[in-house]
C-alpha cells in the first residue's frame, strides 16, 4: 500500500519553503534547457547537479526532478516554432507541430503542446505511483540471475535501439563495460589494471565520464558545426490561440489515454527511450483516428500525441531505474549518478530506506508538469527567443560548469581531466555513431552485472539457475529475440526485394 | 569509412586487445568476467576494423542488419566536390582549434587555479573565438566567475584548485 502519511508529509515538504522555489526554479531552468536545442532535460541535470552537493538528497531529487521533468515541454517549442526539436523525443512533434506554425497556427500547437504534456506526465507518474507498492513484492523474487539478466537486458536494448549500427552498440557497451572492471574487483579486491596510477583504484567516477560524453561531446559539436539555433522564419504565436489549443486536446482526451499508456509502458522497458515513444504514439494517433489524412499538414491531433506520450514515459522510466537501478535513458543515467552521489542504494533498499526521496522525485515530476504548463501557456511565445543564443555565447559556459563540476565531486583535478577524456570521446563516438549512452550503461551496469554473475557461479544452481528461474529465463529469450531481430528484419526486406 | 574514423576504431581495439592481454595477469576469479566480455568485445571491434579495411564486407553487413550508421558530420548532396573538400576542411579546423581551447582551459585550470583560468578562458574564447565586443567579452568572463565563486566557494564551501603556481 501506498504510505499517505509519508506521501503528505513529502507533498507539505516540497510545497513549502524552500521546495516550492526549488520546484518554481527547477521547472524555469529544465524549460529552458529544453527548448535549446542541442541542450536537454540531461544537460541540465548534468549542471546542476554540482549545486547539489550541500542538499539533503530529497531536495536534490525536488530541483533535479523538476528540472528533468519540465525539459520535455521546453523542447516542443522549437519543435513547433522552428522545426528543430529541442529534445531527441520531440522529434515526433515536428511532424504535424511546424506546418502548424506554417499555417499560422503556432499559438494552437503550443496550448495543445503544453496541456497534453502536463496530463501526459501527471497520468505517467501516477501509475508509477500506484505500482510501487506492488513492484515491492515483484523485487522480492528477483535474485542474482535476474539481476544479471536486467543488467545484460538493459545494456542489449540500448546497443539494439541506440544511435548507429548494431554492432557499433554493442562494441561501445562492450568497451563501457571493460571500463567498469578498472580498480578493486568487486569479490577479491584484487586490483585491476590500474597501471600503478591511484586515481584509478576506486575505477573510473561514472559522473564526469557522464558530463564529458553528453555534456562536452554535445557542446563541441554545437560550436563546431555552427548551429544558428533559430532560423529566420521562425513563427511567433499569438496568446489567444494558445487556449485554443488547450481546448483541442481535452476535446481529444481518448487520444490523451491511449497515447500516455502507450508513453508509460516503453517508458517502463529500459533502455527505449522517449523518441521511440513519441514515434509509436504518433503512430498510434494516425492509425486510430478518424480523418487520418490530414496528419502531417498540420493536424493538432500530431502534437498531442507524442507530447502526452513523451511526457507519460518519464513516469515508466523512472520504474526501472529506481527498482533495478537499470536506467531507462540517459537522464536516468544521470540521475542514478545523481542518487549514488547523495548516497543512495538504489534497487529493493530504496523503496524501504529512503521511500521520502522516491516520493519527492515523482512529486517534483509531478509539480514541475503544472509549473511548467502555467509557464509555458504564458510565455511559449517568448521562450523560442533563447533558441537564438549562440553556441558560441553559451558553450565556454558550459565548458566551465562540467570541469568544475567535477572538480567539486571530489576535490580532484583528476576527475576533470577524466572529464576532458571523455568529451573528446564522446564527440568522436557521436560523430561516428557509436552509442554513447551504451558505453554509459556498460560503465553503470558492469560492475553490477559481474558481481551478479560471480555470485550466480558460487549459488547452487549455477548458471543452470538463468534457464531454470521463469523470470530470469523471459529475460534472456527477450534478449535473443532482440538481438536476432535486426537480421531477421534485413533478411525479410531483401527477400521481398527480391536480393 | 573514413580515415579518422579507421584511427577511432583501431584505437578503440588496441585499448580493448590491451585489456584482455592484462587479464591473464589477474586470479582466476578476477579475470573470468573481463575475459568474457574482452573477447566478445574483441570480435566486435575486429568486426569493425576489417569493415574499415574492406568496404565490401562493410556493405555486407549493412545489408544484412539493414540499417546504416548515420555519422554525424555529414555533407549535403547537392554540394559539388570542391564545395564538400572545403568544407570538411573547415570542420577539421574547427575541430583542432576547439579540442586545442579545450587542452588550454583544463592546463590553464591545472597551472593557474579554477579562479584565474576560467575569467582567463572565457575572456579569450569570446574575444578569439567567438569574435564578440570586449564589453560582452569582459562582462560575461566576470558574472561566470562571480556565480562560480559564489556557488562553490562561498555557498558549498568547495576549496577550488589553487593552481600549482600559486597553491
Amino acid at each position: 500500500m501506498l504510505d499517505w502519511q509519508l506521501f503528505f508529509v513529502t507533498l507539505v515538504d516540497m510545497l513549502r519553503w524552500p521546495g516550492i522555489i526549488l520546484l518554481i526554479s527547477g521547472s524555469i531552468i529544465g524549460m529552458i534547457f529544453g527548448a535549446i536545442p542541442g541542450l536537454s532535460g540531461t544537460t541540465a541535470i548534468v549542471v546542476l547537479i554540482p549545486m547539489t552537493y550541500g542538499m539533503e538528497p530529497s531536495t536534490a531529487m525536488l530541483w533535479l526532478g523538476a528540472a528533468y521533468g519540465a525539459a520535455t515541454y521546453g523542447g516542443a517549442i522549437p519543435s513547433i516554432l522552428i522545426n528543430t526539436p529541442g529534445e531527441a523525443p520531440n522529434a515526433a512533434t515536428t511532424i504535424d507541430g511546424f506546418p502548424m506554425s506554417q499555417k499560422g497556427k503556432a499559438g494552437i500547437a503550443l496550448g495543445a503542446a503544453a496541456t497534453a504534456s502536463t496530463l501526459g506526465g501527471v497520468i505517467g507518474l501516477l501509475v508509477t505511483l500506484l505500482l510501487i507498492p506492488l513492484l515491492t513484492k515483484f523485487l522480492m523474487s528477483f535474485s542474482y540471475q535476474e539481476f544479471f539478466m536486467m543488467a545484460f537486458l538493459g545494456l542489449c536494448i540500448i546497443a539494439v535501439l541506440g544511435e548507429g549500427t548494431l554492432i557499433k552498440g554493442l562494441a561501445a557497451g562492450g568497451l563501457g563495460i571493460m571500463l567498469s572492471f578498472i580498480g578493486f574487483d568487486p569479490i577479491n579486491s584484487v586490483l585491476r589494471y590500474t597501471f600503478r596510477i591511484e586515481y584509478l583504484w576506486d575505477g573510473i567516477p561514472v559522473v564526469p565520464a557522464l558530463f564529458g560524453l553528453l555534456a562536452i561531446g554535445e557542446i563541441m559539436d554545437l560550436i563546431i558545426q555552427e548551429k544558428t539555433i533559430a532560423s529566420p522564419q521562425a513563427t511567433r504565436s499569438e496568446q489567444g490561440q494558445v487556449w485554443m489549443g488547450v481546448m483541442e486536446t481535452f476535446r481529444n482526451i481518448p487520444l490523451v489515454l491511449r497515447s500516455s499508456a502507450l508513453g508509460t509502458f516503453i517508458g517502463a522497458i529500459p533502455g527505449v527511450g522517449g523518441t521511440v515513444a513519441g514515434f509509436f504514439a504518433y503512430m498510434q494517433a494516425k492509425k486510430t483516428c478518424k480523418n487520418s489524412e490530414t496528419f502531417g499538414q498540420g493536424d493538432v491531433r500530431g502534437v498531442i500525441a507524442p507530447e502526452a506520450a513523451n511526457d507519460a514515459k518519464e513516469g515508466g522510466a523512472l520504474l526501472p531505474t529506481l527498482a533495478f537501478g537499470i536506467p531507462g535513458s540517459a537522464a536516468m543515467a544521470v540521475f542514478l549518478g545523481a542518487l549514488t552521489l547523495h548516497g543512495l542504494d538504489v534497487g529493493q533498499d530504496i523503496f524501504i530506506t529512503h521511500l521520502d526521496v522516491v516520493y519527492m522525485l515523482i512529486m517534483a515530476m509531478l509539480g514541475c508538469h503544472m509549473v511548467a504548463a502555467v509557464i509555458g501557456l504564458l510565455v511559449a511565445d517568448k521562450v523560442a527567443i533563447l533558441t537564438r543564443i549562440r553556441p558560441t555565447l553559451f558553450g565556454p559556459i558550459i565548458f566551465v560548469i562540467c570541469l568544475i563540476g567535477s572538480f567539486a565531486l571530489r576535490n580532484s583535478m583528476g576527475d576533470a581531466f577524466m572529464t576532458i577524456l571523455f568529451g573528446l570521446l564522446g564527440y568522436e563516438m557521436k560523430k561516428f555513431g557509436f552509442s554513447r549512452i551504451a558505453l554509459i550503461l556498460g560503465l553503470l551496469l558492469g560492475g553490477m552485472a559481474e558481481r551478479s554473475f560471480r555470485q550466480v557461479l558460487m549459488s547452487e544452481s549455477g548458471i543452470a539457475g538463468f534457464f531454470t528461474r521463469p523470470i530470469s529465463l523471459v529475460l534472456f529469450l527477450t534478449i535473443l529475440i532482440l538481438f536476432i531481430s535486426p537480421y531477421v528484419q534485413g533478411y525479410r526486406k531483401r527477400r521481398r526485394k527480391g536480393i | 569509412m573514413k580515415t579518422e574514423e579507421k584511427v577511432l576504431t583501431f584505437f578503440l581495439l588496441v585499448i580493448v586487445c590491451l585489456m584482455v592481454v592484462l587479464s591473464f595477469d589477474f586470479r582466476p576469479g578476477a579475470r573470468l568476467v573481463p575475459l568474457i566480455i574482452g573477447f566478445c568485445t574483441t570480435i566486435l571491434m575486429v568486426s569493425l576494423s576489417i569493415m574499415a579495411i574492406s568496404p565490401r564486407f562493410a556493405s555486407w553487413y549493412q545489408k544484412l542488419e539493414d540499417k546504416s550508421s548515420k555519422p554525424l558530420i555529414t555533407t549535403t548532396e547537392e554540394m559539388s566536390e570542391s564545395d564538400r573538400k572545403v568544407d570538411q576542411t573547415r570542420i577539421k579546423k574547427k575541430e583542432i582549434s576547439v579540442v586545442g581551447w579545450l587542452l588550454f582551459l583544463t592546463a590553464a585550470t591545472y597551472i593557474l587555479g579554477f579562479l584565474i583560468a576560467i575569467p582567463l578562458f572565457l575572456f579569450l574564447f569570446l574575444k578569439l573565438w567567438a569574435r564578440e565586443g570586449w564589453v560582452l567579452s569582459v562582462c560575461m568572463s566576470g558574472a561566470v566567475l562571480g556565480v562560480v565563486f559564489f556557488i562553490f566557494a562561498y555557498l558549498l564551501h568547495i576549496p577550488l584548485h589553487p593552481g600549482i603556481i600559486l597553491g
